[in-house]
């Protein structure tokens, strides 16, 4: 017999009094675990808003859990960097993981079941059932709202990429037949209507439509569950308990179950964060609450409140590691582990980067298949932004070895380590990213883009861009054209014509190039000004003396562009007197040359001295001193000689 | 054991030429690779003005740009290093039979001619013992290594219910592997002794002999042994606590840091020799 928690109903209601999105896709879902069997039976009720003009005769839907129904997949064969090794004993017992639609049927009572086909909209794949397409018996008019009802059954993967489960820890995403995206002629980079539904590829991740969703999920009794949204209503019995799930206005649903989680409640400016984390790694509760809160602050006064009322953090065992540190509305995890050195900040980097990903990609919902830096890219770039602010000591950090390293400096030099920094622009699809560097090029380079732009453009217009990005496109599905859009504009209004017409100089060359980017002052020299001597006027004086006026310097700098990229420069010169002056280039010429006159020498100059080109290669030649700088030198010098002697010492313990 | 230790330190005080040799050896061989190594730096970045942010000591993006655009120079430096080492260590198997006689001979007048006399008649025999122990070093290593990886279930994250397992084994199994380590180091120490003492054509005896000498005397051999490790540990936590107690920002603070590092290797030397000598003086004692 039922029980119901009544004190559920005590709750304030938590729904949105109005809608945030334009809630296209709307799921209603029964959902029931079988621990035993590890599949999920399912209904589903799909309510879909046409969004355009369109008649529409056909729904494609992501089947994500087959991608895990053999190794011929495009998730198995495709590169990447997701590890996708299956054990023997696996294989063996034919451990794999599907999804399969049993029955649909249409508003109208029409059965479809015989209408579903696996279709390959991109690749002669046929071993890959990722995207199943329904030929309707009905089309769908355009603003029309259509209703379909589905009954499926999925295999739950063994500890696959991202989902599934190990042991008693279920992780489930991307584990319903979901819906593409439906874009109308002029969203994105739409010519006509169409779907835009990819297959499951390894590298890249999910791009959905936004919508309601209410879930009920039936579980063992004994299962601690987290999901996104909020809980509407749960009801206990002898061995199970159901529980309801809503989550307004998001594009994807996501939700977990384990019997070994602590729940750690606490709130924040009425929003409720609930921290599901096993009894091991409760040393670091606070590392994420507080991490999270700062998170939450910065965004409240750089962009907006955190729109919704609740936020799951879940920290999964060591036996769900497979889990990942992994996005989903209102939901993330986070793993951690309690005996690493307090001074490595992979909680608190994790937990900003993940929370991040609640502004960029859920309520600024781009299609990451497609375009993964606008959420990857700029979740990097406030990552570092956040972790820099509220963790001035770095995010690696240890006294007794001198390091401090920053998340700036930490992804700026993630991105200049990539096997090949040039291997494909930061705008390809993520799927293209065939042969390595992906991470590296869309969060890496992406964020050091952003970081050079900000540089540029200054921390205020920055900040307006964002502002004003958000604003226009929360809850849409923006692309990167609406980007740069916001940034001409904000630009232009801000600065004029100083950075140019426009910024589509500095796009075409970071985000659609893959130019790199390398100044180097070559030389500075300072010869004595000679006073005149010989025949000038004419040939009957003839200067024999110098003056002996005070001495004066010819002195030139020269300045190398090495790299392919130009940026326009700023060179701060210092003069042995102390003075300093500040010179502008254009950047564009292959080689500059500065030159003074002056009664003193200059004693060195630096090209960039604030900093704001990081996406300079080398920042080592961005300065050059006339008088060689011996101390730091001395600085590493003794240290190498001292390891070295101690190695030598230690070796001869062996012998 | 007091009474060892001191007669040792003695013993050592009296042949510190040795010492000041051994530390001479190991400050030109150190020389030999950081010499180009400051060239190098000199030479490629000696005019950056980013040299001054590096006095602190650790500077990810100098070194991170550093390897990036200059890290191709650095191959050969590295190349030198594994050279050097192996060329320090096959001079220091060089002396092991000179520094063992001199401690065997004690008191006697002709020490150089002595010490550099039975480093090459002994140099083969000890190359061999070397290399035996380092063989066996490393499958006492590989022991401990299958039986971590098989505790651990190979690091696995999907056959572990958590990670403490992991955390644990090492926190437990290390010192374990330091103890029986230090076992066979000190069985090869005397294996030396008895090598030196005995100057047996084949190496199987020493072997043997100084096996049975160990496990005959166990408590003292070993036991001495412990209190030589401890006074290595003294050292090095003294070491970190004077290192970490000033901020290295100029000249002078990087001259002194250098002097106290020359120190600590120095008395690193001096306890190595004071392992030998008190091992040696024991093996008299007893035998």
């Amino acid at each position: 017999m039922g029980l119901f928690i009544s004190s559920l109903t005590g709750q304030e209601d938590k729904r949105f009094k109005t809608p945030l999105s334009p809630r296209t896709a709307n799921y209603n879902i029964h959902a029931t675990l079988n621990t035993d069997t590890k599949q999920i039976i399912a209904q589903q009720t799909l309510t879909f808003k046409n969004p355009s003009n369109d008649t529409i005769w056909t729904m494609p839907f992501h089947m994500y859990y087959n991608a895990f129904k053999n190794n011929k997949t495009l998730f198995y064969t495709g590169g990447g960097r997701i590890p996708k090794n299956k054990s023997e004993e696996d294989i063996k017992n034919g451990v794999w993981g599907w999804i399969e639609i049993t029955e649909v049927i249409d508003e109208k009572g029409n059965n479809l079941s015989q209408n579903i086909n696996y279709v390959l909209p991109e690749n002669k794949n046929k071993e890959d059932h990722t995207v199943a397409e329904i030929q309707l018996i009905e089309p769908i008019l355009p603003h029309a709202t259509y209703e379909l009802k589905m009954k499926w059954i999925s295999q739950i993967p063994k500890a696959a990429a991202r989902t599934g489960y190990n042991r008693d820890y279920y992780f489930m995403v991307q584990w319903f037949p979901k819906l593409g995206v439906y874009e109308p002629e002029g969203s994105r980079f739409a010519t006509q209507g169409q779907w835009n539904c990819h297959h499951y590829y390894p590298t890249t991740e999910y791009f959905g439509e936004f919508g309601v969703y209410e879930v009920t999920l039936d579980v063992p009794k004994d299962f601690i569950v987290g999901a996104s949204g909020f809980l509407l209503d749960e009801t206990i019995n002898t061995n199970r308990k159901k529980v309801t799930y809503l989550a307004e206005d998001v594009i994807d649903f996501a939700w977990t179950a384990h019997t070994g989680f602590e729940e750690i409640i606490e709130y924040w400016e009425g929003i409720e964060i609930k921290l599901l984390i096993r009894p091991e790694h409760i040393c670091n509760q606070e590392r994420f609450l507080k991490a999270t809160k700062n998170t939450l602050s910065f965004f409240e006064n750089y962009l907006e409140k955190y729109p919704y009322p609740t936020l799951t953090i879940v920290s999964p065992p060591y036996h769900g590691l497979f889990s990942g540190a992994m996005e989903y509305p209102t939901l993330f995890t986070a793993p951690t582990l309690c005996d690493l050195p307090q001074g490595i900040k992979t909680t608190e980097t994790l937990t900003i980067h993940e929370l991040t990903h609640q502004y960029f990609m859920q309520i600024l919902a781009t299609n990451e298949q497609e375009e993964p830096w606008l959420d990857e890219g700029f979740t990097s770039f406030f990552e570092a932004k956040i972790l820099d602010k509220y963790y001035p000591e770095g995010v690696v950090h240890s006294d007794y070895l001198g390091m401090n390293i920053s998340s700036n400096e930490l992804r700026r030099g993630r991105f200049f380590n990539a096997d090949n920094i040039k291997i494909n622009p930061i705008s390809d699809f993520g799927f293209h990213f065939k042969h390595g560097s992906y991470a590296e090029i869309v969060y890496g380079k992406a964020a050091v883009t952003l970081k050079t732009l900000e540089g540029l453009v200054g921390e205020k217009t920055m900040q307006e861009i964002m502002q004003t990005y958000f604003k226009r496109w929360k809850f849409k599905h923006p692309c990167r054209n609406d980007f740069f859009d916001v940034v001409n504009e904000v630009v232009q209004k801000n600065h004029g014509d100083k950075l140019g017409e426009n910024m589509n100089w500095f796009f075409e060359q970071t985000i659609m190039g893959t130019e790199e980017c390398d100044y180097a002052i070559h030389s500075i020299s300072n010869d004595v000004i000679e006073s005149p001597l010989g025949f000038f006027d004419n040939i009957s004086h003839c200067i024999t003396e110098r003056k002996n006026d005070s001495k004066k310097y010819q002195s030139k700098i020269i300045i190398y562009r090495n790299g392919e990229m130009i940026m326009p420069q700023e060179i701060k010169i210092f003069f042995e007197n102390g003075d300093q002056k500040i010179e502008y280039w254009d950047g564009k010429d292959r080689s500059f040359e500065l030159n003074f006159i002056s009664e003193h020498k200059i004693d060195c100059a630096e090209i960039d001295p604030l900093l704001k080109i990081t996406l300079d290669k080398n920042l080592i030649n961005n300065s050059y001193s006339v008088q060689a700088k011996k101390t730091g030198i001395r600085r590493y010098f003794t240290s190498f000689f001292t390891w070295m002697e101690n190695i030598m010492v230690t070796a001869s313990a062996l012998i | 054991m007091i009474e060892i230790l001191k007669q040792g330190l003695q013993l050592i005080w009296k042949h510190k030429k040795m010492w000041l040799l051994l530390y001479a050896i190991v400050f030109l061989f150190a020389a030999f690779v950081a010499s180009p190594f400051k060239k190098y730096l000199e030479n490629k970045v000696g005019h950056s003005l980013m040299i001054d942010d590096i006095i602190k000591g650790f500077n990810y993006t100098f070194i991170n740009d550093f390897m990036n655009a200059y890290g191709d120079g650095i191959s050969p430096i590295l190349h030198q290093s594994y050279l050097s080492i192996i060329l320090f260590l096959l001079l220091f198997i060089f002396l092991m039979g000179g520094i063992l006689s001199l401690f065997k001979e004690g008191n006697h007048e002709n020490n150089r001619s002595l010490f550099w006399g039975q480093s090459a008649h002994f140099f083969w025999r000890m190359l061999r013992l070397s290399i035996y122990f380092i063989i066996i070093h490393f499958v006492v290593f590989l022991i401990f290594i299958s039986i971590f990886m098989t505790i651990t279930k190979g690091l696995n994250p999907l056959r572990l219910e958590s990670e403490g397992i992991i955390f644990s084994s090492i926190k437990y199994l290390t010192p374990i592997y330091l103890l029986v380590a230090s076992f066979f180091m000190m069985w090869q120490d005397y294996a030396k002794i008895f090598l030196i003492h005995e100057d047996k054509k084949y190496l199987i005896q020493p072997i043997k002999k100084s096996f049975q000498f160990i496990i005959k005397n166990i408590k003292k051999t070993w036991g001495l042994y412990l209190i030589n490790l401890g006074l290595l540990l003294i050292v090095m936590i003294i070491n970190y606590f004077i290192t970490t107690s000033f901020n290295i920002n100029s000249n002078s603070s990087i001259l002194i840091s250098f002097i106290i590092s020359q120190i600590f290797v120095f008395s690193r030397l001096g306890l190595k020799l004071l392992n030998l000598s008190t091992a040696t003086l024991l093996y008299q004692k007893i035998k």
